[in-house]
């Protein structure tokens, strides 16, 4: 396209004299392009008032419409502005915020993982969210059901502040389940983030390129269920290919269609991660508890009950029957089993199968919190000594377990 | 027409061809043809039921229909093929047909329990649903048999009864459906209406109200293939024949009233493209097809429903081994001891006990309630689903001859209760 071109696509309100601010305010509103892509032509160069097209909107009408919705627009060189240190590739020329600046990427974690990751996956990403928030981190994550959901959930448990990477318009409720979740993430002084104008639908095309931003708010990515092709492993390899930062992922059974992803991810270099210590390990923690192991244990487990989460562990479906076959238990056992496992929360049944949903306790890990803020970090570590906050490696806090099952 | 030929019986008595008393305490039902033959109708066995209930003299139908005018006891019947016929026999100058004995049609064998290889749960669900009359809903992938399993639900029941089966066989005849030379059904109907069944079709309708599926389903079984996908409408009007075992069909001059008393069995995938949970499958749903699905599924009928079983499709290594399961026969024996101890107790069957009559006949034992309070407590188990677990735990108790409810019929009753739909309420899970 020519300068000339572009020139005559202007808008009509254009006039030479206005700010830069004022002609990205109206370039960021524009509705059409990729973002991605109107920031790589910047990074290369481009005046931004040529990049303007006819349809954009007045830069006044789009401050009013951010003030009404209390949306801030973040560029680069703003006080918090968050990837200054972690330019993403392709890179981020703004972003819509609504809430408190994100802090910097060295005091911030991704989790990511997709939307129907398996319940055990699910409540693993809870863990993680409210371990490292616990830790003083904050939880970084896109909006979606599933893992998204529960990590900012988890860290909202733990009552930390977590930032949720739209891929879509502030003002777009999608998905409509999380706007109450998102709402949470507000009063809990968290950040929604979105590189899209307020109006703008989610598009297929606007969730990949929302991953590196993802990748690049965090020190770490930790993945916790990547299937082949899959968005998350789009995440983690934003993360791996910018270098700094790490990725950190819990693996699985070669047949669990949820680990393909991280496997290959683990293949090809990522570190592998059994449990929250050993994600906080990574990330700088003195381990001060025993070593956890998810698999170990299972303290209060008779026979029958190990052998029916032992056949559940991957976090698939199985029909009774099929869970019969597995673990060849009399129907009369497997029933009283089953029961059993439900009311200590640790399985569900439906329509579709059985499927573990949380596992029973196991030994409790230390933690220390980015590098930003040693006292709080130290403070969760006493606590953690004082015997609060044991949980297993992937395990909801336990007790309950123990109650209703084994006896 | 059905009443062409008593019309014309009518005609030659005012006309004077015959003697006004030669039609005294005379029935008449049938066609007329433009030639004067007399052709087969519907509903002979209901107009002759009703036709000895008036103490009728004699009974004339259409030759086609002898045989099943014929089947009600006590009742003088012949047949005319021709008006001529009819005409010739008033004046006393010819005879009509008269019924041979009874056909003895063979009773079709029953789709036999032992052709079903595993499927351990689904089996033992469908004793308990025949020991108690409880309707049952089987979610599993296609092809895992779930049509199968439910063909062999009306081999588990008690035979028909005489007047049972004059009542089944009623139906057929008024739905046009009774071949010319058929006895007495005498094997409980199992029907399986399409999901793109018309509200009509399912309960009863037309101008001259014909009954419906779930009255040709009368003392046998409605089997309800792929439930969501009938539509609300469908489902919504099968609440009163689940309620109150009849259907009222009402049409502007008239309404009527069919039997519709049927076990109710529904079959379902557990996603749209049915592969959920199965295995070698991947489940090709989004989320947003799941939600929807799951909203499809539930509704008021469900409410209808004591049991929930799965059924899932087999390993070629469980289809190929030899079959080694109970055959009908053997499960039979004890749900019609079940069913005599409900009889003795209640006077019907557990599956038809309301939320008081639970509260007399299922005393649980207190560590069986301990269990029932539990599941409240941590499954979400609603007062709904508490009665129906009582209900079920019942017949699983009856079915083993004890007095009592025990801890281990509930915790079959709770293997069986209602289960959440994968879709539904799946964003609260995190």
């Amino acid at each position: 396209m020519s300068a000339v071109g572009s020139a005559e696509a202007r808008p009509a309100w254009w006039t030479p004299r206005l700010g830069e601010r004022e002609v990205l305010l109206s370039l960021a509103a524009t509705p059409g392009p990729l973002p991605a892509a109107v920031a790589t032509r910047l990074a290369e160069g481009r005046d931004p008032s040529s990049l303007l097209r006819a349809h954009s909107p007045e830069p006044g009408a789009v401050a009013a419409q951010l003030d009404a919705l209390g949306l801030r627009l973040l560029v680069p060189g703003d006080p918090g502005w968050p990837l200054s240190a972690t330019p993403p590739d392709p890179p981020c020329a703004w972003l819509f915020t609504a809430g408190p600046a994100p802090p910097e990427a060295a005091a911030s974690v991704a989790v990511v993982g997709g939307r129907r990751a398996s319940p055990l996956r699910r409540v693993a990403a809870r863990s993680i969210g409210a371990g490292l928030a616990r830790a003083g981190w904050c939880v970084v994550s896109g909006g979606a059901v599933g893992v998204d959901a529960a990590a900012h959930a988890g860290a909202l448990d733990a009552g930390g502040a977590t930032v949720v990477v739209l891929g879509c318009g502030h003002d777009v409720p999608y998905p409509r389940c999380n706007t109450g979740l998102f709402a949470k993430v507000r009063a809990a002084g968290g950040t929604l983030l979105s590189e899209h104008p307020p109006g703008s639908q989610p598009r297929a095309a606007s969730f990949l390129p929302r991953n590196r931003l993802i990748a690049a708010l965090s020190a770490a990515v930790v993945v916790v269920e990547a299937a082949e092709d899959s968005g998350s492993l789009s995440t983690a390899r934003a993360a791996g290919s910018r270098g700094a930062g790490r990725v950190l992922v819990l693996p699985g059974a070669p047949w669990d269609p949820g680990a393909a992803g991280c496997n290959q991810l683990i293949r090809d270099g990522a570190t592998l991660v059994r449990s929250l210590t050993d994600i906080l390990e990574e990330l700088g923690a003195t381990v001060t508890g025993a070593p956890a192991n998810g698999a170990r244990g299972w303290p209060g487990l008779d026979g029958p009950a190990r052998a029916v989460l032992t056949a559940l562990i991957d976090g698939q479906l199985l029909a009774p029957g099929r869970l019969a076959a597995v673990t060849e238990l009399p129907p009369a056992t497997l029933d009283a089993t089953l029961l059993d496992l439900e009311l200590a929360g640790l399985i569900r049944r439906t329509t579709a199968g059985v499927q573990a949903i949380s596992l029973p306790t196991g030994p409790a890990a230390g933690a220390r919190g980015p590098p930003s803020d040693a006292s709080a970090a130290e403070e969760h570590e006493a606590r953690d000594q004082a015997g609060r906050g044991r949980e297993s490696a992937w395990g909801r806090p336990g007790g309950a377990a123990r109650r209703w099952v084994g006896r | 027409m059905a009443f062409g030929l008593p019309i014309a019986i009518g005609l030659l008595a005012a006309a004077g061809w015959v003697a006004p008393t030669a039609l005294e305490g005379l029935w008449a039902i049938g066609e007329l043809g433009l030639g004067g033959d007399v052709r087969a109708v519907r509903g002979v066995l209901p107009a002759a039921v009703a036709a000895r209930r008036s103490n009728a003299r004699l009974l004339v139908v259409p030759q086609a229909n002898l045989v099943e005018a014929a089947l009600v006891p006590d009742l003088p019947v012949a047949g005319a093929a021709s008006l001529g016929q009819v005409g010739e026999w008033l004046v006393g100058r010819a005879d009509l047909g008269r019924p041979g004995p009874p056909p003895d049609p063979a009773v079709p064998p029953v789709e036999d329990l032992a052709d079903v290889r595993g499927q351990d749960q689904a089996r033992r669900a469908l004793e308990i649903a025949a020991a108690g009359a409880h309707n049952l809903l089987f979610t599993g992938p296609p092809g895992a048999g779930k049509t199968m399993l439910a063909r062999r639900l009306p081999g588990l029941l008690p035979p028909l009864e005489r007047d049972e089966a004059l009542e089944v066989t009623q139906v057929f005849s008024a739905a046009g459906l009774l071949g010319s030379d058929a006895g007495l059904i005498r094997v409980r109907p199992f029907r399986a209406p399409h999901h793109a069944i018309s509200v009509a079709g399912l309960v009863g309708g037309g101008q001259v109200p014909r009954p419906g599926e779930v009255s040709l389903a009368n003392h046998g079984v409605l089997f309800l293939d792929e439930l969501p996908e009938f539509s609300r409408a469908a489902c919504e009007a099968l609440r009163q024949p689940l309620e109150e075992g009849e259907v009222t069909v009402s049409r502007a001059m008239t309404s009527v009233r069919f039997p519709a008393n049927f076990a109710l069995v529904a079959a379902a995938n557990p996603c749209p493209c049915g592969h959920l949970g199965d295995r070698g499958f991947a489940c090709r749903c989004s989320l947003y097809d799941l939600h929807r699905y799951a909203s499809r599924l539930s509704g008021p009928l469900l409410d209808r429903i004591d049991l929930y079983v799965q059924a899932e499709r087999l390993s070629a290594d469980e289809l190929t081994r030899a079959p080694d399961a109970e055959p009908t026969a053997a499960v039979r024996v004890r749900v019609l001891a079940a069913r005599a101890l409900q009889r003795g107790r209640q006077g019907a069957e557990n599956g038809r006990l309301t939320s008081a009559d639970v509260a007399v006949h299922c005393q649980v034992t207190p560590p069986a309630r301990r269990i029932l309070m539990a599941a409240v407590d941590r499954l979400g188990l609603s007062a709904r689903g508490f009665h129906r677990a009582l209900r079920v735990a019942r017949t699983v108790a009856d079915l083993a001859g004890s007095e009592r409810v025990e801890d281990q019929h509930v915790k079959e009753a709770l293997s069986l209760r209602h289960l959440p739909i994968i879709g539904d309420r799946e964003a609260q899970l995190v």
